[in-house]
């Protein structure tokens, strides 16, 4: 049996809600509810969506982007001649919008780690928004 | 039960863990105790090659549990690759204990069914 199951505040972005898609499978006497599809490609979506929808980068979104791409603060920091300390001052403020030259260079770097091939414009970067706009709701 | 050989932490500067090129070199590093026999050393084997390549589902439960520690599906593909130690429990699941990227410990109980179905991680 199939269905759909909604997955509210993603990794803590709370302006986006992912719907997958769920199959059940017999686990001994238990029934289990799975996800029906590669979780790397809801990862990826998330990721997508962020950098096209232009969404500010601020430390939650640098710590789910890295993740996402499997890099330690160490590899990533590496990638912008910075320390790991220096990532890890990003990441620590959940809030804080990165400034836009390092937002651009995040933004370009997963583009190109992952393929996405988007328009990445410095003067479409909203330089005064400190926070997601709206919900997105995403069907994977 | 402890693997006899527990691999070496990879220095993350050295290693590329590239996202488009996810392990297509598995290589069987894991050295399986004797203790750990026939069918079982063959489903364990199986089992980390397949996490280690990507090759696995989640239950939804185990994605939430994801979520809360902001663990991601590479973490999990990490802990297949260096997996530190593993034991077969009851009702035919597997508890496998290794690190993830970050190098914090990670656990995943999983169970091979034609796929390998991660059930839960902590």
């Amino acid at each position: 049996m199939k269905s759909r199951k909604l997955m509210n505040n993603y990794y803590g972005l709370g302006y986006i809600d992912v719907e997958v898609p769920i199959r059940i499978e017999k686990v001994g006497e238990e029934d289990v509810e799975v996800i029906d599809m590669d979780i790397a490609d809801v990862e990826k979506l998330v990721a997508k969506t962020i950098i096209e929808e232009k969404v500010p980068i601020r430390g939650r979104e640098v710590k789910f982007l890295r993740k996402v791409l499997g890099l330690s603060m160490e590899k990533f920091a590496r990638n912008f001649d910075f320390s790991s300390a220096a990532i890890l001052k990003w990441e620590k403020d959940d809030d804080k919008r990165l400034s836009l030259v390092n937002e651009l260079a995040v933004r370009t770097f997963v583009n190109d780690m992952l393929n996405f091939e988007i328009e990445i414009k410095f003067f479409d970067l909203d330089s005064r928004s400190t926070s997601p706009k709206k919900v997105i709701k995403l069907a994977a | 039960m402890k693997l006899s050989h527990a691999p070496e932490r990879v220095n993350s500067a050295e290693y590329s863990f590239d996202y488009l090129r996810v392990i297509d070199k598995v290589t069987d590093f894991v050295y399986v105790k004797s203790e750990i026999k026939g069918k079982n050393k063959e489903e364990l084997r199986q089992i980390l090659r397949m996490i280690s390549s990507g090759d696995f589902f989640v239950s939804f439960h185990a994605e939430q549990r994801m979520q809360e520690r902001f663990i991601t599906k590479m973490d999990i593909m990490y802990v297949g690759k260096f997996a530190i130690s593993s034991n077969k429990q009851e009702h035919g699941s597997w508890l496998i204990e290794g690190q993830d990227v970050e190098g914090d410990s990670l656990s995943l109980v999983c169970t091979l069914k034609g796929n390998v179905l991660i059930a839960t991680v902590f």
